[in-house]
């Protein structure tokens, strides 16, 4: 009976995701407990889709210290620009300290259920490629290319000096030189790998 | 002596700065701002908030519901560890005071993202109208990346002769 529930919340929850949630959850007349058992089953199936992505580019999703937390913030927002992993993720990303950041990513990484098993992750060997090298990235590099990508997003048709000219002003630590080979990296791995951004 | 550092900020870093207890705020940001807090504690830095980002403060305390009151503590305990260092700053309508209309409505045009957010154009404006500001700290995306801001904030500030101001998240320590 318990698992028959459980399935029936998967789909009402897969058709709120889909549609207009707001409007639906009206609708079907969803009150708060039924919208946290929702929630909790959501958190889940992302934390499994979360895991999973990291499992198959063979690494742990350690988030146990800041430094480590904030590597995974980066990779994230990297991986999730390449159109197969994106579906996997999808996080929503605003902006902190070290440059853009998810608190709905890091919602899930907090409260990952300790039965959580790696959801199976479907992509080409392409995606995998692309996925291996941010997996390469140090922190630096992830900090100032996911930097670069929000100024080119809100900043449409600027110029390439003008990217670097703002992620200085923003980033004096790096020297204009890193930023230049680290764009040049972004705009690369774009091309070669269809990036969305 | 050299003039104290005077500094902007939006209420999306005066809340994580000020909540410690992590009322409303998540750990990693209110911990980001751990060394950003201790210098501000130790330096001779002055702070300036615009009204409106009092205002957006109080609404989310309000909105936090039981936490509300200490939410507000947290602030007051900030404020009064600043030792007078700390204040609230609506720009008089006289001298500069007086472009306000002219600066808003320009902004608003330099970039349609203003449009849609009225209150933090208004606290960018406020800080453009202060003389003193050297800085606006803020995580507001669309702030702190566009170049069309940038430029425009850029331009304001020269044609008053003041000092350049930045517009960026709080600085970093660590590389």
């Amino acid at each position: 009976m318990e698992a028959i529930e459980n399935q029936e919340a998967k789909i009402i929850y897969w058709v709120l995701e889909k549609c207009d949630t707001v409007a639906l959850r009206y609708f079907y007349g969803i009150g708060d407990g039924e919208g946290e058992m929702l929630v909790a089953i959501d958190r889940k199936e992302r934390a499994s889709k979360l895991c999973g992505v990291f499992e198959k580019l063979g690494e742990r999703l350690d988030v146990r210290s800041f430094e480590k937390r904030l590597i995974v913030q980066k990779r994230v927002y990297m991986l999730q620009l390449h159109p197969e992993f994106h579906p996997y993720l999808g996080y929503h990303y605003s902006l902190f300290i070290h440059g853009p950041y998810s608190p709905d990513l890091a919602d899930i990484y907090y409260h990952i259920p300790k039965d959580v098993k790696p959801a199976e992750i479907d992509v080409s060997r392409e995606a995998l490629e692309y996925g291996r090298e941010v997996m390469r990235m140090d922190r630096a590099t992830l900090e100032i290319a996911s930097t670069i990508i929000e100024v080119i997003r809100v900043n449409r048709g600027i110029s390439d000096e003008r990217i670097v000219e703002h992620v200085h002003m923003l980033k004096p630590s790096y020297k204009s030189a890193e930023i230049w080979d680290i764009l040049l990296m972004v705009k690369n791995l774009k091309r070669k790998y269809n990036l969305v951004f | 002596m050299p003039s104290p550092l005077v500094i902007h900020l939006d209420t999306s870093v005066l809340l994580p700065l000020v909540d410690k207890k992590k009322l409303v705020s998540k750990e990693d940001e209110v911990r980001s701002l751990n060394n950003f807090h201790r210098s501000l504690l130790r330096g001779n830095q002055k702070i300036k908030v615009s009204i409106v980002v009092l205002g957006e403060f109080l609404n989310k305390a309000i909105n936090s519901k039981e936490r509300c009151e200490d939410l507000i503590w947290e602030l007051q305990v900030f404020i009064s560890q600043m030792k007078g260092r700390f204040s609230v700053y609506v720009p008089k309508f006289r001298d500069f005071g007086a472009h306000f209309a002219e600066v808003l409505q320009g902004a608003l045009e330099c970039d349609d993202y203003l449009r849609d957010h009225p209150a933090d154009a208004i606290i960018l404006v406020t800080a453009i109208l202060d003389e003193e500001a050297s800085c606006l700290y803020t995580f507001d995306t669309n702030l702190v990346f566009s170049t069309r801001i940038a430029d425009y904030v850029r331009n304001k500030r020269d044609e008053y002769g003041f000092k350049r101001l930045r517009i960026r998240p709080p600085p970093t320590s660590r590389r």
